[in-house]
């Protein structure tokens, strides 16, 4: 399984938001494409980026910071935040993104990411950020009613092979994952599930491995020093499954 | 100094911090004077193989990538880069470089493709990289495969689905069909490796 240290980016400093609340933020590092450096020499195999003012406004806007973190990361990156139209996925892949993530439009236009998977299958991945089972888009600033399982077994049957399941009730809550609605996900959908929210220990790394994730996401509990990155990817390695 | 070759195959800048980090100058270029006069050669590439030999035909590199391998300076081809060595290519139905005798087929069979993410390599024959582990971890992104005429020529090899030659090597030509500069700390073993090749053809007694 693959730890995923989380970059989030506002107004071009990467900070760390609770519940998704930007009233709630603690900036981290100013830049970045720094921040990126400290995972990369604790031996981080990809990096996980989030446009936050992306995914507020709709469109991509800190790419001055990913162009960066791409310059300086010898590991794969994946993006999200804000990506509603092809063009913006295909400037992220000319820009160097090994895979772009996907939330409010796969739930607004689905027809979209099917011509995206199309396009650049395994590049693609769709993140489904639920608030008790329901997803929240627009930077979780708005509710739906739709369940994120029905959402990702629709979305798999077009072709997408790697969803981002997010706890919004847990996100930088250090609350530990909500290991029963994560177990849950990855029986009903046979994609690839890479989980987020939560993480405050190199045991909940290894509790989210032994679910059978493909991934998972750590922000606050590393940025806090209550994990060590070479801890928790060797918990991910010892209990969790190859990929 | 050391050449990363620009005919607009993806981005560079990862190769050239990576070649920065193992303590050697890169330059990115696309001027077939600047390949020739390098101490060594990167071919890098992303992409179709037939678009990036038109493209490399178009902005004159092919004579001066085949005068800096006569000249016997390291030369490095990743991915699409590594796949581009060979004769025959599936993938657009054309010719390579040809520097290195074999042609490149298509991953088929129960596997996904294109093969993207981790996986381990492992090293078959010693070689000039003796500083690379035996069981390497990497960055893997491609949908072909090469199929080396002499078999001597293999590396190290990955399992995915068959066994795919992962590393390359014929006298001072290698190839990669992962990608170094994203493969973390053994990627960036290996390119300090490969940079120790370029001290070599400056100075062959420090090595």
């Amino acid at each position: 399984m693959i730890v995923y240290p989380a970059i989030d980016i506002h107004a071009g400093q990467c900070v760390r938001l609770i519940e998704g609340d930007f009233a709630r933020e603690t900036v981290y590092d100013v830049d970045p494409a720094r921040a990126a450096r400290v995972w990369l020499d604790a031996g981080a195999e990809w990096l996980h980026i989030v446009d936050l003012d992306g995914a507020a406004v709709g469109e991509p806007v800190n790419q001055d910071a990913i162009r960066r973190i791409r310059g300086e990361a010898e590991t794969p990156i994946q993006v999200g935040g804000g990506f509603r139209l092809i063009e913006h996925i295909a400037a992220a892949i000319d820009l160097g993104v090994d895979r772009v993530i996907l939330g409010t439009v796969a739930v607004r236009q689905p027809e979209l990411v099917a011509t995206a998977v199309k396009r650049w299958g395994d590049q693609i991945a769709v993140a489904l950020d639920a608030r008790d089972g329901r997803l929240a888009t627009e930077g979780w600033l708005h509710q739906s009613d739709a369940l994120a399982t029905d959402v990702a077994v629709q979305l798999q049957a077009i072709g997408v092979q790697r969803f981002i399941f997010t706890d919004i009730t847990r996100d930088g809550t250090l609350a530990g994952p909500n290991l029963t609605s994560l177990s849950r996900r990855i029986a009903e959908v046979e994609a690839e599930v890479i989980a987020s929210g939560g993480i405050a220990s190199a045991e909940d790394v290894a509790a989210v491995a032994a679910t059978g994730a493909g991934g998972v996401i750590v922000g606050r509990a590393l940025y806090d020093g209550l994990v060590e990155l070479p801890a928790a990817i060797e918990a991910a390695r010892t209990l969790g499954s190859l990929r | 100094m050391i050449a990363i070759i620009d005919y607009g195959a993806g981005n560079l800048r990862s190769i050239r911090r990576a070649i920065e980090a193992a303590g050697a100058s890169a330059t990115v270029t696309s001027d077939p004077a600047a390949v020739v006069a390098a101490d060594a050669v990167i071919l890098p590439g992303v992409g179709n193989a037939g678009a990036a030999m038109q493209r490399l035909r178009e902005l004159d590199l092919i004579a001066a990538i085949e005068q800096s391998v006569a000249a016997e300076k390291p030369f490095l081809g990743i991915c699409l880069g590594m796949q581009l060595l060979f004769d025959y290519q599936a993938e657009g139905d054309t010719n390579g470089l040809g520097l290195i005798g074999g042609h490149v087929e298509a991953l088929t069979g129960s596997v996904k493709v294109p093969h993207i993410g981790w996986n381990q390599s492992t090293i078959v024959r010693a070689s000039e990289m003796g500083t690379i582990g035996d069981e390497c971890s990497y960055y893997f992104v491609h949908s072909y495969y090469v199929v080396p005429n002499d078999r001597s020529d293999v590396v190290a090899i990955t399992r995915y689905g068959l066994e795919i030659p992962s590393i390359v090597a014929r006298n001072n030509i290698w190839g990669t069909q992962f990608h170094p500069e994203k493969s973390s700390h053994d990627g960036l073993a290996f390119v300090r490796s490969f940079v120790a090749l370029t001290g070599a053809v400056r100075d062959p007694v420090s090595v």
